[in-house]
């Protein structure tokens, strides 16, 4: 119930705001990604909508996830606030972000997760850095069905966030491909032991509309030197710049 | 041009140099030498031959002794926990991983170290340093399984514990369907139920070694919450910290190894009513 008002609340925000703010760069998101993990039991399918607003150098944006197919009992399954800021010291030009990421994967848990990020992109490459911080926390029903329990979360701080990645083709290309070594993705904090491996590629298929997939690789343990598969997915979606 | 080839030499050095450390071992960094489905399912078969313990002590209260990343070679810390597990009449003695280095001869030494069952029942695990060099065959050879459970009787209760291999910062998912199963079936019967493994769940403090993946953690956590588990005890991280989400405490020991600065062991205290614990510095 608390998350369905809340993605009323959002969307009615966005219906006021929206009319206010066409002036400005807005980008709209729409994807889906198919893929199984170790806990996942099967396969799942999952769908995103995100939305983009920039003005001058700032960017807001803010997404939701849904599951479509799959063992999360419930339809709502993220939601993806951010804002970010470009800058230049000099003539080094880079973005610092600030995200927070709600992710109820159950009925009795959710969590929160919050990060800072800096950015920047040299010829090719791209790198990103940050910290992050994230919370395991009982619902209220939970709390409500074990009130035996004696703690209703548990923090991990401190967690190193980084994304180092390298494209084929400049930014402004009407193409592109890369991969990508990161712990971060839209809905997804990792601890900084658990990076991601990342290939992608996009191409503007008409003015203003892209379309992009991606896949990506996890390996459990790597750090351990005792690796060991835990999971993949596809992802495939569309980007149009208004 | 120069600077890369610098860097290169230096990424081969250090790969040449962890290659031929008798600590780490840098093929498994990439490639494991079995899979922990592979290890789930030669645990199974091990399991099918030999049934699980099932302990019976005569009074409602008693102690299980529970120690964690010994790293042998050297032993003598570990002696002085089977002496001290031995002397307080433990109900058992289970080893959360990283109980060798995984060469060879240390899996041996451990074995060696081991009181016979009559004396004190033993209940290794297997940790990402056991599955080093190739040590899984070793210590399923000595061992056999890392996945099982073992039960505590008392004259009024009866408390079921689970082993479970996640020396590779994942459990796998035979294993984890087993666990589920487990649980769904079996939990019900008994009045406490404690998992052991040797990764930690949560980084409760900022640490360096792997834990596993968000999902998995999400997946665990839940499981825990929804079938009652009161403990989950892990070793790996070296450095003892407690916290709890719900009915579960997860608690991370210290490790026992000889050149640990603060080394020390827990004792598990279950009495009719509670279940209790403490950390025994050495």
């Amino acid at each position: 119930m608390k998350h369905k008002n809340s993605i009323m609340i959002f969307f009615l925000l966005l219906a006021l705001l929206l009319p206010r703010m066409l002036p400005a760069q807005w980008q709209l998101s729409v994807r889906a990604e198919a893929g199984a993990h170790n806990a996942s039991e099967g396969m799942y399918l999952r769908s995103a909508a995100a939305v983009q607003y920039r003005l001058k150098d700032t960017e807001f944006s803010a997404g939701l996830q849904f599951e479509l197919f799959g063992k999360v009992p419930r339809h709502f399954s993220g939601l993806n606030l951010g804002i970010s800021q470009a800058m230049a010291i000099r003539e080094f030009p880079f973005e610092v972000a600030a995200f927070f990421l709600h992710r109820p994967y159950s009925d009795l848990q959710y969590e929160n997760s919050w990060g800072l990020l800096a950015e920047t992109d040299y010829r090719h490459f791209h790198f990103m850095f940050g910290n992050g911080f994230r919370a395991f926390r009982l619902t209220r029903q939970a709390v409500q069905d074990y009130p035996e329990g004696a703690g209703t979360l548990i923090r991990e701080n401190w967690n190193l966030l980084y994304r180092i990645g390298y494209d084929l083709k400049s930014e402004d290309n009407f193409w592109n491909a890369g991969i990508a070594v990161t712990n971060l993705d839209y809905f997804l904090m990792n601890q900084e032991t658990n990076p991601m491996l990342l290939l992608h590629g996009n191409a503007e298929i008409a003015s203003g509309l892209d379309l992009y997939a991606e896949f990506w690789y996890k390996q459990a343990g790597v750090f351990n030197i005792s690796a060991n598969y835990f999971g993949y997915f596809f992802r495939l979606g569309v980007l149009w710049e208004l | 041009m120069g600077t890369l080839i610098k860097k290169i030499t230096l990424l081969l050095t250090l790969i040449l140099l962890f290659s031929a450390c008798d600590v780490f071992e840098f093929r498994g960094f990439v490639m494991p030498y079995e899979t922990v489905d592979q290890r789930f399912e030669q645990s199974m078969a091990w399991n099918a031959e030999h049934p699980y313990k099932s302990i019976s002590v005569p009074q409602d209260r008693y102690d299980l002794f529970v120690m964690g990343d010994t790293h042998v070679g050297d032993t003598v810390n570990l002696n002085l926990f089977l002496d001290a597990a031995i002397a307080a009449e433990a109900a058992g003695a289970v080893m959360a991983g990283d109980i060798t280095t995984g060469n060879d001869e240390d899996f041996y030494i451990f074995e060696r170290q081991l009181p016979p069952a009559g004396v004190l029942p033993t209940f290794p695990i297997a940790g990402n340093h056991d599955l080093y060099f190739h040590g899984w065959e070793q210590y399923y050879e000595l061992f056999g399984s890392s996945t099982y459970l073992f039960t505590v009787h008392t004259p009024n209760d009866s408390d079921l514990y689970i082993c479970l291999d996640n020396g590779a910062a994942t459990m796998g998912s035979k294993q984890l369907a087993w666990l589920k199963e487990t649980l769904e079936n079996e939990r019900a019967q008994y009045r406490n139920c404690v998992l052991f493994t040797h990764t930690n769940f949560f980084r409760i403090r900022r640490m360096t070694a792997t834990n596993p993946f968000v999902e998995e953690l999400q997946y665990l956590t839940e499981l825990c919450l929804r079938h009652d588990v009161n403990m989950v005890i892990s070793g790996h991280d070296h450095e003892r910290n407690t916290g709890s989400l719900g009915n579960t405490e997860f608690l991370i020991l210290d490790a026992l190894q000889d050149k640990e600065k603060d080394p020390s062991y827990l004792i598990l205290n279950v009495d009719s009513d509670t279940l209790s614990y403490k950390f025994v510095d050495l």
